[in-house]
């Protein structure tokens, strides 16, 4: 664990949400080697800010096309079942361009985890609208603000049969560390969805610093219905609703890899 | 001699037709069956015509000897396929004078019509009523087949007197499946695919036997994600093919740049149909030669293999499974409709070919994209002790990671290009890339590609012409195929393509031709119409 990074040189922005995520990654993956050893830990990321991570962590990883990171960790994990498969991916390029793939992954139950760097902005392509971009978004394709109102992805996941749903936020790296090595860990389709902040194009720390909330430790993750109102709380577009984080949802059921 | 027997999709047409190819086979007869039917479950109108002879045919005839007409829409349907003595064998309750009357429909209700038309033509035929009960054994709900079998048997009188030959050419296939046993014989672990038509037969023959052949068949929710799990598959070290038509090729071309640039091993099975779009789906066509050969953006080896036969198929795909992780790049297998449904007699002989990649040898600092003379970095798979494996999207250096600097991008694309270098000198020295006849000593000769071949060469075989046949579209082997033409004083291009694709693959090599026979119905040449058009030059 001594090279953890490559030493390629980081371009992401000074206090931009990605180093939260890699952060709490790194950690995880620090606390949890005994059980998954990082040689067989493989990295599978989109296009976009959020990808250039499998440039910056010294693990196996496929820097895949934006949006088809899902379908190509799943044939990872097809063809090597004794990988542990991570996708990192980001809004634009999972909740738009790739969409079929992530409720088709979630269907499946593929083993597979998907950690969503959800910046609610499109930002290496310098800020247009995301599908979980707000309403009143401004962004350079829509000047008067987006003509749609966003997704909510944890719905969706609930929906699609997602067997693990949670939410964390680039600004709580501890927290995000414990999300992330209980998604690891967990057998099945594990989604995180992180909310993070863009420093240049959409900066929320304020937003969610003063909403974001953490499940009490006594939720009761085992309840589809209590997750599905949980995720609902907060719609992606009001700027005055708390927002929980943590996870909602968990069961365990046979994987898509066992059963093909 | 030409049978035809038409009637109503989803009668039994195509199983009477498999059926009847069976039985002849089995007698020691070649035999050949076009296969036409619309793409539609129920309604339509379904016809095949399957020729047999004791020499190899690979082809039909348009005006038949036999038409079995199931039905009226048949009769009119199938008239310009008769010739004066041509014999129709129709339904009893069909008014039409000089027509032997069978009673397909009372025998036969709904589902059991291929048993019926089987025993009909059998009788007609004088062959035995044994040769046909191994067939009729294998349908679903045996003991009432058989019954209407014997009883539409009973119902016709003799005409001809089929003899067993007592020797067997080979057993009925279709190039699907031996494209299908290929690649398995290549070392095939998965196979993914989206249905779609001419290539889908390939999905269900696999899907149907991967327990018995050790394979996994992957049946993904788009062709998008077919493409990007083999890739995913392949980086994890297992063997993929995934199969589609032009319209899901078309969805696949991002990914295929991806197997490009990051030197990803992947077979495609490209089964063309009539297009553009969605085209005549159930058609075949020989339209999407340049589009296999420029798919993608960018610029990035690539090996384009077209077949011509079943057998060509099967040792083509073995091939083309060998040459995807020898040189880690997407190899494209270009076929058709009509290679990949009709019905062939083939005597196969399997044979396990699987060369081993280059390897990682564990000595130094493992890099994915390490520099070699030959442009080929050795492979390793992600969960090998002591490699970081790095694959991605972006150009990158050595390790794998991302570059940008003009020094860097140029280092990576001479890497590749040094590959490419070493693909061409290595296949057109070591691999039979073209056919050519050995036949045909007039000074005309003929060339084409893929399925056009059975026609093209049965034909210039009786009329002693040249065929050249490329097997290869990239590398093409131009010297080869100009040594060939030296000494011939008119080239004819024969395609089943409206623009002409391969001659302007010939151009493109500095090859010259006289003349092109393009055909684009959606319908492959037929014997006698190709005779009568090479007969007119």
């Amino acid at each position: 664990m001594e090279n953890l990074y490559t030493g390629a040189e980081i371009t992401w922005c000074r206090l931009c949400g990605n180093f939260g995520i890699m952060g709490a990654f790194a950690e995880a993956l620090r606390e949890i080697s005994e059980t998954v050893p990082p040689q067989k830990v493989v990295m599978v990321s989109g296009i976009g800010c959020h990808g250039k991570i499998s440039d910056y962590l010294n693990l196996n990883s496929f820097y895949a096309l934006h949006g088809r990171a899902i379908p190509t960790a799943t044939g990872i994990k097809l063809a090597n079942r004794d990988l542990t498969v991570v996708c990192f991916v980001g809004d634009g390029d999972v909740y738009a361009e790739g969409i079929s793939h992530l409720i088709f992954a979630a269907k499946r139950n593929s083993d597979i985890t998907v950690v969503v760097h959800n910046n609610r902005a499109y930002s290496l392509t310098t800020g247009q609208f995301t599908p979980t971009s707000p309403t009143n978004f401004r962004g350079k394709s829509t000047p008067e603000g987006t003509p749609e109102d966003p997704i909510n992805p944890l719905c969706l996941m609930l929906s699609a049969g997602a067997t693990f749903v949670a939410r964390g936020y680039a600004g709580f790296q501890e927290h995000l560390k414990e999300l992330m090595k209980e998604a690891l860990l967990h057998k099945g389709f594990s989604f995180i969805d992180v909310l993070q902040p863009c420093v240049v194009f959409y900066n929320t720390y304020d937003t969610y610093n003063r909403l974001v909330y953490k499940l009490p430790s006594d939720y009761d993750d085992s309840n589809y219905k209590k997750a599905y109102d949980t995720a609902a709380q907060w719609d992606y577009n009001s700027d005055n609703t708390k927002i929980p984080l943590g996870i909602f949802y968990r069961k365990r059921k046979i994987t898509y890899e066992e059963r093909v | 001699m030409n049978i035809l027997i038409g009637g109503k999709a989803g009668a039994g047409i195509k199983e009477a037709g498999k059926m009847l190819a069976q039985v002849l086979a089995s007698m020691g007869y070649s035999v050949f069956g076009y296969v036409d039917y619309p793409s539609l479950i129920r309604g339509g109108h379904n016809f095949v015509i399957l020729r047999f002879s004791e020499k190899d045919i690979y082809s039909v005839d348009r005006k038949v000897d036999i038409i079995v007409a199931t039905d009226r829409r048949s009769v009119n349907l199938h008239t310009v396929s008769s010739k004066e003595n041509t014999l129709w064998i129709v339904d009893e309750k069909i008014d039409m004078s000089n027509a032997l009357k069978a009673p397909f429909k009372e025998v036969a209700p709904a589902f059991f019509k291929s048993s019926s038309i089987l025993g009909v033509i059998l009788k007609v035929l004088g062959i035995s009523p044994e040769k046909g009960i191994p067939v009729v054994e294998r349908l679903p709900q045996r003991d009432r087949n058989f019954f209407i079998y014997t009883e539409a048997y009973k119902s016709v009188p003799s005409l001809f007197k089929i003899e067993d030959k007592k020797i067997k050419k080979g057993i009925i296939t279709t190039g699907n499946e031996c494209i299908a046993l290929g690649a398995v014989d290549g070392g095939l672990d998965f196979y993914v695919a989206y249905p779609m038509t001419p290539a889908t037969s390939v999905l269900h023959y696999l899907a149907e036997r991967q327990k018995e052949l050790g394979i996994k068949a992957v049946h993904p929710e788009n062709e998008i994600a077919v493409i990007s799990m083999a890739v995913g598959i392949a980086y994890a070290g297992k063997r993929v093919m995934i199969g589609t038509s032009g319209g899901g090729f078309a969805l696949m071309t991002e990914t295929l740049s991806l197997s490009g640039m990051a030197e990803i091993p992947l077979v495609i099975y490209e089964a063309q149909r009539a297009g553009p779009s969605t085209g005549v789906p159930t058609y075949t066509s020989q339209s999407d030669l340049l589009f296999s050969l420029f798919a993608g953006h960018g610029e990035f080896p690539r090996v384009v293999i077209a077949p011509g036969y079943p057998q060509e198929a099967y040792y083509l795909a073995r091939l083309a499974m060998n040459i995807a992780w020898k040189y880690q790049i997407p190899v494209i297998l270009i076929g058709d409709k009509h290679l990949g449904e009709s019905y062939f007699t083939v005597n196969l002989n399997r044979e396990r070919v699987v060369e081993n990649p280059i390897m990682w040898d564990k000595k130094e600092e493992y890099k994915r994209y390490c520099f070699t003379e030959n442009g080929i970095s050795p492979l390793a798979f992600p969960g090998t002790p002591g490699a970081v494996v790095k694959v991605t999207s972006y150009e990158h250096n050595e390790k794998g990671l991302t570059v940008e600097s003009a020094e860097s991008v140029l280092l990576m694309q001479d890497k590749r290009l040094r590959k490419l270098r070493t693909i061409k000198e290595q296949l057109l020295k070591n691999e039979k890339t073209v056919m050519i006849s050995e036949y045909g000593k007039s000074d005309i000769a003929l060339i084409t590609w893929g399925s056009t071949a059975g026609v093209v060469e049965e034909v210039a075989k009786e009329m002693d012409l040249k065929v050249i046949r490329p097997l290869f579209i990239e590398p093409f082997p131009a010297q080869e195929v100009k040594r060939a033409i030296a000494d011939v004083r008119r080239i004819v291009v024969v395609e089943c393509s409206a623009s002409g694709q391969l001659d302007k693959v010939l151009s493109m090599n500095g090859i010259k031709f006289h003349k092109t026979l393009r055909k684009y119905d959606g319908r492959p040449f037929f014997r006698d119409e190709l005779k009568r058009i090479l007969e007119k030059l």
